[in-house]
């Protein structure tokens, strides 16, 4: 006699019908999200490496946050004032020069400049979604099934060659209680150039909420997209988010992250590398501190010959806080004269903080140079005593040693505005109380 | 304010008796030594004599552990206090291998050095007053936006302490072993660098093994360490001695054995 298990009543997924047209392309995927959501189960800290040390998501059911009814878009009045105002505050401090927020019903908010939300860009031509989940199919993982059929909020980005270059900064805003699942689709074509900031705020105070973005990124040939995440969400905050990224022929795609918000978050980040000569530039910090947990997942594909890829992922992990990361290069067969490098450094503040890290490499290419490191400890005294013999303070001279740890990849931020702004957050994120001092 | 009792003319270093132990052993075995604001004394020793030893612990590195006597500044004592509270005092230290910091630029690590010590610069006059002192240090000024330390050459960061010396005007410099590694040019421009500093308001404290930095900044007092004390102390003509006759008969007048000490001699062949 066999024991059939009741099914995973998380994987039971009912595709959004949205209150306005959308083409049928879209309804296919939001149908195949909501398969795939149940073929492929939820996720499980005992099966595969992808979340063995991110168990909080054994216990963790999207359906106890609500799924707000999806809005009509573009609406700038029916947003609150309050949403309009953060993004125009965020906008402000990045210096974009197109503001837009999505929130959990849907609404999209254009704060300054222009922007497209889906169910406009259908309307205005019925083909204009169609590379949606190309990038990140249904069935990539899990979250992105449950995204594809489940977003309401959805921004289309275009970039053509020969427009000026644009920088836009779209917030993702969560709100207490709520599920946001926000969708992005990024297309720039061959020789176009962008500035996407995407950052994760949270609305109406604090309390438990889920944000669980997919944002899907296509580089056309010798195209540049410059893309920055930030994450400044509620400490009750959980983020389940994923971004890919496919360049192709001599394309660039240079990303940075300043992950300082959330409770428990995880963040996978891929660049698929699809023409020769096609590059990335993966650069970025997280901060963890309270009982913040930080994973951090990338992947580096290399599937033509001569494409380059370095990453640098820095956490800060104080208090009894931790850091995971997980970073993958993998080279296909045939992607020959290949580089690509991955690295990982986390500065223990306190002797209770924790960092994971697992780089790996997959080759099966055999001319190419592929490196990477990862390293872990406490704030060098050395160095502290250096500072001391200098006159300055402790804790001064603690965060002078800490921000020059972050400062090569805060420097490698687009947008002035943006950089001067991610070391304020820095800063306020170790001044906050709990500080360890014994590290 | 209180008082008006400024006490200048007796503001020294006054080493009595420290004895000093690193992981248990015990390196400074009774030192002895004082220096007064405005001289400028050498310190000389074969290696492993303890003079390193001698300048991290009077600026209270944590690795070394006072047993026994004390060390003041301006009669009161260092002992209690903490190494940026002592630098605030007016004490500096010039370090044998000086810390990179990676991420923290020369202007930023100054910046933040001179605004400890209550000389919180406009930009434009910190900016100013960095480029003369790298100028005299024959340093070029795109070291100013340089990680501080991080990637230079042994002579680049020896210079690059005498920069932060004359920009943090200490009150008392102990210089260890800042002219180790350098080539005669560099030499002679950190000893330039050095003799522009020195006055009636710094003490110096030169520890060097060879008597070559000496025949640019001439000493006030030459004191000789060995086995973790001062052995010997006499003016400019004990270096010559030394030059002369090696630390073997300094050593066995001090009733110590030359042959059991590490590097004993070498300084003389130098």
């Amino acid at each position: 006699m066999t024991t059939i298990a009741p099914p995973d009543p998380r994987t039971a997924v009912t595709p959004l019908r949205p209150p306005w047209a959308e083409p049928d392309t879209v309804t296919r995927l939001r149908a195949a999200g909501a398969a795939a959501a149940g073929t492929l189960g939820w996720p499980s800290s005992t099966v595969g490496e992808d979340w063995r040390r991110t168990a909080q998501i054994d216990r963790f059911d999207p359906g106890r946050f609500r799924q707000p009814d999806a809005s009509p878009t573009g609406d700038r009045d029916r947003a609150s004032s309050g949403l309009l105002e953060m993004a125009r505050s965020a906008g402000l401090a990045s210096g974009a020069d197109h503001v837009l927020a999505d929130d959990a019903g849907g609404h999209l908010i254009v704060a300054a400049g222009w922007a497209e939300p889906f169910a406009i860009a259908a309307a205005r031509d019925p083909g204009a979604l169609d590379r949606l989940g190309t990038v990140l199919a249904p069935t990539a993982r899990p979250l992105v099934a449950h995204n594809s059929a489940r977003f309401a909020a959805g921004t289309l980005v275009r970039a053509r060659a020969g427009e000026p270059p644009q920088t836009i900064h779209l917030v993702h805003i969560a709100r207490a209680g709520q599920a946001a699942w926000p969708r992005t689709l990024v297309e720039l074509e061959p020789g176009a150039s962008l500035t996407l900031v995407e950052e994760w705020l949270s609305a109406d105070g604090t309390g438990p909420g889920l944000i669980a973005p997919v944002s899907e990124l296509v580089v056309g040939a010798g195209a540049r997209l410059r893309h920055v995440l930030v994450h400044r969400g509620d400490p009750q905050l959980v983020t389940l988010a994923s971004s890919r990224a496919v360049v192709d022929r001599d394309g660039a795609y240079e990303v940075g992250w300043v992950l300082v918000g959330g409770s428990w978050s995880k963040i996978q980040l891929d660049v698929d590398l699809r023409g020769p000569g096609a590059s990335a530039r993966l650069r970025g910090c997280g901060l963890a501190r309270g009982t913040q947990h930080l994973d951090l997942q990338t992947t580096q594909a290399h599937d033509a010959p001569a494409t380059d890829s370095d990453l640098l992922h820095r956490t800060v992990v104080r208090d009894r806080a931790r850091s995971v990361y997980g970073g993958l290069i993998r080279v296909a067969v045939g992607a020959q004269k290949t580089n690509a490098y991955v690295q990982n450094r986390n500065l223990l503040l306190s002797p209770t903080a924790k960092a994971d890290s697992n780089p790996t490499l997959e080759i099966l290419a055999n001319d190419v140079r592929c490196t990477h490191g990862a390293t872990a400890g406490p704030v060098d005294p050395e160095q502290l005593f250096y500072c001391e013999s200098r006159g300055i303070e402790r804790e001064a001279a603690r965060e002078l040693v800490v921000g020059g740890f972050l400062a090569d990849v805060l420097d490698a931020l687009p947008l002035s505005g943006l950089r001067s702004a991610a070391v304020d957050w820095v800063a306020a994120t170790l001044a906050a109380p709990g500080a360890s001092r014994d590290g | 304010m209180t008082g008006t009792l400024t006490p200048v003319a007796t503001e020294a270093l006054e080493i009595e008796g420290l004895a000093v132990e690193v992981d248990g052993t015990r390196i400074l075995d009774g030192v002895d030594l004082r220096v007064p604001r405005g001289e400028v004394h050498a310190l000389m020793g074969p290696n492993g004599s303890g003079k390193s030893t001698l300048a991290y612990t009077v600026l209270g590195h944590p690795k070394y552990r006072v047993v026994a006597g004390d060390c003041r500044w301006g009669g009161i004592s260092l002992l209690a206090q903490t190494p940026d509270e002592r630098a605030r005092r007016g004490l500096f230290l010039s370090l044998q291998y000086p810390t990179a910091i990676p991420g923290v630029s020369v202007v930023n690590f100054l910046r933040a050095a001179l605004k400890a010590h209550g000389r919180d610069l406009p930009a434009r006059e910190l900016l100013m007053t960095l480029r003369r002192e790298l100028e005299a240090l024959k340093m070029d000024s795109a070291f100013l936006s340089r990680y501080i330390n991080d990637g230079f050459s042994g002579g680049e960061k020896k210079r690059m302490e005498i920069v932060q010396l004359a920009v943090l005007r200490p009150a008392l410099a102990i210089l260890d072993e800042t002219d180790s590694g350098l080539d005669v040019d560099a030499l002679r421009t950190v000893a330039e660098g050095v003799n522009r500093v020195r006055g009636a308001d710094m003490g110096i404290l030169i520890i060097t093994h060879y008597q070559r930095i000496l025949d640019y900044v001439t000493p006030d007092r030459v004191h000789v360490m060995a086995a973790g004390r001062v052995i010997a102390s006499g003016g400019r003509e004990l270096v010559d001695r030394i030059e002369r006759e090696g630390y073997d008969r300094l050593l066995q007048a001090a009733g110590l054995e030359p042959s059991r000490l590490e590097g004993a001699g070498s300084a003389a062949s130098a």
